[in-house]
């Protein structure tokens, strides 16, 4: 009796745990989906940002290709759809992350795209919320891309993992993208988008617990936009070579000063020559 | 997939430690240990031990610090200079650990009497560990600056794993070399309790600053030959 009742009661404990992971999606409508998922690069009337514009998107793509582009777009580019390579090309081959959404849910987002693009007058209800225009100051763009100056609620500085084509930033990361062109690419509309929603996976994660403020993000557009009309002059210095120079000379200082430090250590035992006399 | 290299491989790397660890060293606590091949041959050994050690231990608090006060290190790498220090003295420490384990391996492979005590699992580890140290020097050059991104992208990923709600979004999107690197780490997490990797667990801390510990015979063999007792042992005279 026992048994069973710790038995049963470690199934429900089980049931409880894999519950918890599934609780997020539950309840979630189609606005609230669409905002997690989608927003950071798609608008509904509000005009194209990093991705198209999706007001009308049902009457133009029938639903099991939406829903397959959807799940994952790079696959179904590869799967030789002209379509959808055609789009791909015409927004900059910046690839839309693949969505880990079932159809119950895409169909919620499409309905919700449906809704709120035929509910308003026009297209002008689904447009955000106009906010205050903000001019960006380059120089303190160029200092919070650097790092010079912190972000105000922490983030990590861009030059972490991106770099840009201009002299003062001869330290730029090389993990992601090299964001000389992007102002080119995204233009305005882009970039803020790109770093207010944080349209990406790694920027999500990365910023989504210590978000850029609106001034910030106008400061890093302007100073962006510098680079990019000024990039073609100028050639970068990079540092990735004289990175690993310098970590090698270290090794060798390190390795000296553990010999060094350990100079007097005994180093074999006392009577190798008894047991190895040949010294193999 | 990807919920099977960094959701499934980090749990189960964890539970095997756990329980294998702790059912090591309740049944076999005798073999807890780094199992010293030192007495076999000492003089390669301690060339190659110190920097495979001290890259080591750096690296590893180097990982600790970023994973416990990732915005200290976020703080830290705010200036340039001090972002190169850390940067290039992490690169010293890989570069010193992956010569020591060179010089390890090579003696394991070359020392005949060192070959009698290797067991299988030793192989395992050297592969592991040279997987790890290879992309982990890999990813400083190639993908800067990681000192950043770890406390940026990689610290909230490791963090979900512990609060057991796992969110794999920053890594999936990352290069091939640091996801073998993260699956390295995990899968070497779960072999610690079948290595002698364990003797960590249970490190003395003064063995930092005490010269290595030198395993001699410590009594004269023609004495002990020749006695009636044959248990009498006196100070060696020449160590």
């Amino acid at each position: 009796m026992m048994m069973v009742r710790k038995r049963s009661c470690f199934i429900f404990i089980l049931m409880m745990i894999a519950l918890m992971g599934t609780q997020d999606l539950k309840g979630q409508n189609g606005k609230a989906l669409f905002e997690k998922s989608c927003v950071a690069c798609h608008t509904i009337g509000g005009g194209r940002t990093v991705g198209p514009d999706l007001l009308g998107v049902n009457q133009k793509r029938d639903k099991t290709w939406l829903i397959s582009f959807i799940k994952s777009s790079q696959g179904f580019i590869k799967s030789g759809d002209a379509d959808a390579m055609a789009l791909f090309n015409e927004f900059m081959k910046i690839p839309m992350p693949d969505q880990n959404l079932t159809d119950a849910e895409i169909n919620q987002i499409l309905q919700y795209i449906n809704e709120k693009g035929g509910a308003g007058e026009g297209t002008g209800e689904a447009k955000p919320e106009p906010a205050p225009v903000l001019i960006g100051n380059v120089n303190s763009g160029l200092d919070l891309f650097t790092g010079k100056k912190s972000f105000t609620n922490g983030g990590a500085t861009c030059i972490s993992c991106h770099t840009v084509n201009d002299k003062a930033v001869y330290y730029g990361g090389s993990l992601a993208k090299d964001l000389s062109q992007s102002y080119k690419l995204l233009q305005k509309a882009g970039i803020e988008s790109v770093l207010q929603y944080l349209s990406f996976p790694a920027m999500s994660d990365t910023y989504s617990k210590n978000e850029l403020t609106a001034e910030e993000i106008a400061d890093l557009t302007a100073y962006l936009q510098k680079v990019s009309e000024k990039s073609d002059q100028q050639t970068q210095a990079g540092l990735g070579s004289y990175f690993l120079l310098y970590g090698i000379l270290a090794f060798f200082i390190l390795i000296a000063i553990i010999e060094a430090f350990w100079r007097n250590n005994k180093p074999k035992s006392v009577k190798d020559h008894i047991y190895n006399p040949y010294g193999l | 997939m990807n919920n099977f290299f960094f959701i499934g491989i980090p749990y189960a790397a964890f539970i095997i430690m756990l329980v294998g660890t702790i059912f090591r060293y309740t049944n076999y606590s005798f073999k807890y240990s780094s199992l010293s091949s030192q007495f076999l041959e000492g003089r390669v050994l301690h060339r190659g031990s110190r920097p495979f050690h001290w890259g080591v231990i750096a690296l590893f608090f180097g990982h600790l610090i970023g994973f416990l006060f990732p915005s200290a290190v976020i703080a830290w790498n705010g200036e340039p200079v001090r972002l190169l220090i850390i940067e290039v003295s992490a690169l010293a420490f890989a570069l010193a650990f992956l010569y020591g384990l060179v010089i390890l391996i090579i003696r394991r492979i070359t020392n005949e009497r060192v070959q009698v005590v290797t067991s299988k699992m030793d192989i395992y580890v050297y592969v592991v560990l040279v997987a790890q140290v290879i992309t982990g020097i890999w990813i400083a050059y190639s993908y800067r600056w990681g000192s950043t991104w770890y406390a940026s992208s990689m610290v909230p990923y490791l963090r979900s794993i512990f609060l057991l709600s796992p969110e794999i979004g920053a890594v999936v999107v990352l290069p091939l070399m640091v996801k073998i690197h993260i699956v390295t780490a995990f899968v070497f997490i779960g072999m610690i309790p079948f290595t002698r990797y364990v003797h960590f667990l249970v490190y003395p801390i003064r063995f930092a600053w005490r010269p290595m510990q030198v395993v001699i015979w410590n009594w004269d063999r023609k004495i002990i030959r020749n006695s009636a007792k044959g248990t009498k042992t006196v100070k060696s005279r020449n160590n």
